[in-house]
């Protein structure tokens, strides 16, 4: 099926332990770079939650060559368009810079990654701070929530908690720990570089080749491992004296690779994931006025996915809200979509998927991720034709098969006594 | 890379009826945006009246006698584009963003909404409750929104600026059916807003495109003018906020003019110097040198209606007095004030040169920043910012720290952590 748009060209290029792909245009001279290394949270050893966090943001503070405020002056001088996200599965860096700049950036990125000192007086600050941001989320009720939600689905390890770490686990972590970890997995996997925008294709092979030689090797594997929960039903609560409650409820789910992920989405669009056009959001938000958002949605990683409902109201609306996401997940596995829903969620989901590719920076971005959880360079026209060709009845299978609402786990942030529902305190 | 190849690619046209429409060719995209800006924003609101503006953006999306509530997002979504709505003290945007073959479907959204637009008290009343809950989420559950928000009220003492965009919850808890429809009628006229355009498309076809829907509208009369001006501060001032918190924050704001005044650009760059990048001032010496800090920002209003607030904040990392951060904040202010900063400007002026043209490579920062410049200052004015910014020496720079960063021009705001929340 003819999607309407084309994908603009990407050249592919294998390298020793490393791959990358190249996109050259000219509407403006810039170029976003973005670096995928195959290590991520879930590499985190049990006990040292937060480790491939804190390595991948300390790469930035010392090379052998550079102290930290060396390397952030010269960031600086390059627009500042840096930074590091170290997720569940992967740590991606990247660069946005002017296309003159792309060689002075491209040595410092391969500086960053190859060269790292890990200076103990760096380390302890950075961990000082990590500490301080985890301290943060406890201020956003949506951050307790997200964290309870994490280990009731996952245990302690695997996706069980945020990549940033756990206070106590944050803690325990020495030097030697970083270190360990950056040589045993973090900068060892194959690595995924791309460049968007306005760059030639020979050059940066070229300058990528000089740079990548002789780096990286085998990575060992990641030990961690999510805990094998059993899937019942659970309410769990933290007691706030808040005006409004956040909720998510939800289950594990199908992942990246999974063969049904883009009926999933198809399927999700309908239930909570389309906005205005979603059942959702025309309920709990449209026709009642609880909430200013409610939500469903599939975060599909490379060992599972994670499957969410939220919204957050005022207290006393707690059950009726939790009802209607309940109910909701139970109808849309019994009863037909209307043509109207399914036309809405294809619509959506095919038209606007040039979105992902709008900018250099997301182009750069999603190439990466597209390679890393094997969707490749098809990806676009096969989501396009696979959810073209999505049905009533598949919308109905698809929720049959991968929605058990009576298995859910349901997370609730608020005043307890107001919500009056009865859970599992934490 | 300068931007002039960026302005020359902007045209400017005038509908039949005075509507201005601004477009901006951008070849090879597939995707396009079609917005409009209403100048009107919390700014225009009375006394007592706070979130209206915010309240009555929600109810544009509430349906016509052809189309029920929220089906305009339903249709643009339905053809894979996305929609949404924002609202800040000095005017309110809607805007779409969809391939370009089906931005006349959007067109046609807008002027139905735009003439047509069903107010009834039910959905009203839904709406309310849609607001209240996001204020509930957006601030009254978050400390740290809640400060800022009390270091503006603080700050401003009869100018607009004082309330948040979102309103008091007492405001809107009073607000009727009525008042939104008022200031529909008072601000929402064609004479009081801009149409902007960006898609890979001829000039004269966007504007064809406008013009065969909006042109014949009535232009309506021009809505009251905002003349309250704020009046010196002559002292500091403080606010205390103890909540259940982890992470305590200092926050302290500064009467500066806006774009279009002779400080502006020195402002510009002095809060760049302060916190913008990690090799900033304040950066360097709160989280990187003495780690007392989770992060630091600085903001300057420049591209305002009014003089606004020029804000620094600090997050606290749990176990460091508040008063040591703001000892240490305005350690670095007045030392910046008294100190050779030639290195600093210059590192300033770089990062914000290019951190601007990096900017364009979005499609709805694109859109941003030509919307604001224009309603702000006159988009052509944008052709200057690089080479005023140039020009800004560095004493200029320390000249604007010690006229505007003084005690007596500022407002200190603390979030004090009471233990677990």
């Amino acid at each position: 099926m003819d999607p309407g748009w084309k994908l603009p060209p990407v050249e592919r290029m294998e390298g020793a332990n490393y791959l990358s792909l190249t996109s050259p245009q000219e509407e403006l001279p810039i170029v976003a770079m973005r670096v995928l290394l195959p290590s991520g949270s879930w590499d985190d050893p049990p006990g040292k939650e937060g480790l491939n966090f804190l390595t991948a943001q300390l790469l930035q503070q010392g090379t052998r060559k550079r102290g930290a405020e060396e390397i952030h002056r010269n960031i600086d001088s390059l627009g500042g368009r840096f930074h590091i996200d170290a997720n569940f599965d992967y740590t991606m860096v990247g660069m946005t810079v002017l296309s003159e700049d792309l060689s002075e950036a491209l040595d410092l990125l391969v500086e960053i990654l190859r060269e790292p000192a890990f200076p103990e007086e760096e380390f302890l600050k950075r961990k000082r701070r990590l500490l301080g941001q985890i301290a943060s989320q406890k201020d956003r009720p949506g951050g307790i929530a997200r964290a309870a939600f994490l280990e009731a689905l996952w245990g302690k390890g695997g996706y069980g908690h945020d990549p940033k770490g756990l206070e106590e686990s944050v803690q325990s972590l020495e030097v030697e720990d970083v270190v360990d970890h950056y040589r045993r997995k973090l900068c060892q996997g194959p690595s995924i570089w791309t460049a968007c925008g306005d760059v030639k294709p020979e050059k940066w092979r070229e300058m990528l080749r000089e740079a990548m030689e002789g780096w990286g090797g085998p990575p060992s594997e990641g030990e961690s491992r999510g805990e094998d929960l059993p899937s019942r039903g659970r309410i769990i609560a933290s007691d706030r004296k808040i005006p409004q409650a956040t909720v998510l409820m939800g289950q594990r789910s199908i992942g990246a690779k999974h063969p049904d992920l883009f009926h999933f989405l198809v399927m999700n669009y309908i239930l909570g994931g389309g906005g205005f056009g979603s059942r959702l959001m025309d309920r709990i938000r449209s026709k009642k006025g609880m909430a200013y958002s409610a939500f469903s949605r599939l975060e599909a990683l490379l060992r599972g996915g994670i499957f969410v409902c939220g919204f957050q109201t005022e207290n006393s609306n707690v059950r009726e809200a939790m009802a209607i996401c309940q109910e909701e997940a139970e109808r849309i596995r019994v009863e037909p979509v209307t043509s109207r829903e399914l036309d809405e969620a294809k619509g959506f989901l095919m038209g606007s998927f040039p979105m992902k590719i709008d900018s250099m920076g997301s182009f750069a971005t999603n190439l990466a991720l597209w390679e890393f959880y094997g969707l490749g360079l098809e990806y676009p026209f096969r989501f396009t034709s696979t959810v073209a060709k999505a049905t009533v009845e598949s919308v109905m299978e698809t929720a049959r098969e991968h929605l058990d609402p009576g298995s859910w786990v349901c997370v609730v942030v608020g005043d307890l006594e107001r919500t009056n529902i009865e859970a599992e305190r934490i | 890379m300068e931007l002039s190849p960026f302005l020359s690619s902007i045209q400017e046209a005038r509908l039949s009826n005075g509507s201005r429409s601004l477009f901006r060719r951008r070849r090879g995209s597939p995707l396009a945006t079609f917005q409009v800006w209403y100048k009107v924003g919390s700014r225009n609101e009375p006394m007592g009246k706070s979130g209206l503006s915010h309240l009555l953006e929600h109810m544009m999306f509430k349906g016509t006698e052809k189309m029920a509530p929220e089906e305009f997002s339903r249709i643009i979504q339905a053809h894979g584009g996305q929609t949404n709505a924002f609202t800040t003290k000095d005017f309110t945007a809607y805007y779409v963003v969809m391939a370009k073959e089906k931005i006349p479907v959007a067109m046609d959204l807008e002027l139905e909404r735009m003439t047509a637009l069903r107010l009834t008290p039910q959905d009203f009343e839904i709406e309310k409750s849609v607001v209240m809950e996001e204020r509930r989420l957006r601030t009254e559950t978050q400390p740290e929104a809640h400060l800022l928000e009390e270091l503006e009220a603080i700050a401003f003492t009869s100018h607009p600026y004082r309330w948040p965009i979102i309103g008091w919850m007492e405001d809107l808890e009073a607000l009727t059916l009525e008042d939104v429809e008022d200031h529909l009628r008072k601000h929402y006229v064609p004479s009081n807003l801009l149409f902007l355009g960006i898609a890979d498309m001829e000039p004269g076809e966007w504007f064809e495109l406008l013009e065969s829907r909006f042109g014949s509208l009535a232009p309506g009369k021009t809505p009251p003018r905002v003349e309250v001006r704020e009046p010196t501060q002559r002292g500091e001032r403080r606010t205390v906020i103890r909540r259940k918190a982890e992470v305590g924050m200092v926050a302290m704001g500064f009467h500066v003019p806006q774009v279009g005044h002779e400080d502006a650009m020195a402002l510009e760059v002095l809060a760049c110097v302060l916190a913008g990048g990690k090799s900033s001032r304040l950066y360097r010496r709160l989280v990187q040198q003495e780690a007392l800090a989770v992060d630091v920002g600085c903001e300057n209003p420049l591209l305002s209606f009014d003089p606004g607030l020029f804000t620094i904040a600090a997050r606290v990392i749990p176990g460091h007095p508040l008063e040591r951060v703001e000892h240490t904040i305005w350690q670095e202010v007045e030392g910046l004030q008294h100190s050779q900063i030639q290195e600093d400007v210059k590192r300033a002026k770089e990062t914000l040169r290019r951190s601007l043209l990096l900017s364009l490579d979005s499609l709805m920062t694109q859109a941003m920043i030509i919307a604001q410049w224009d309603l702000c200052a006159g988009w052509w004015k944008l052709g200057d910012y690089l080479s005023l910014m140039e020009e800004v020496s560095w004493e200029k720079v320390r000249e604007v720290a010690l006229r505007y960063l003084s005690r007596e021009n500022c407002s200190v705001g603390w979030l004090v952590p009471q233990g677990s929340p």
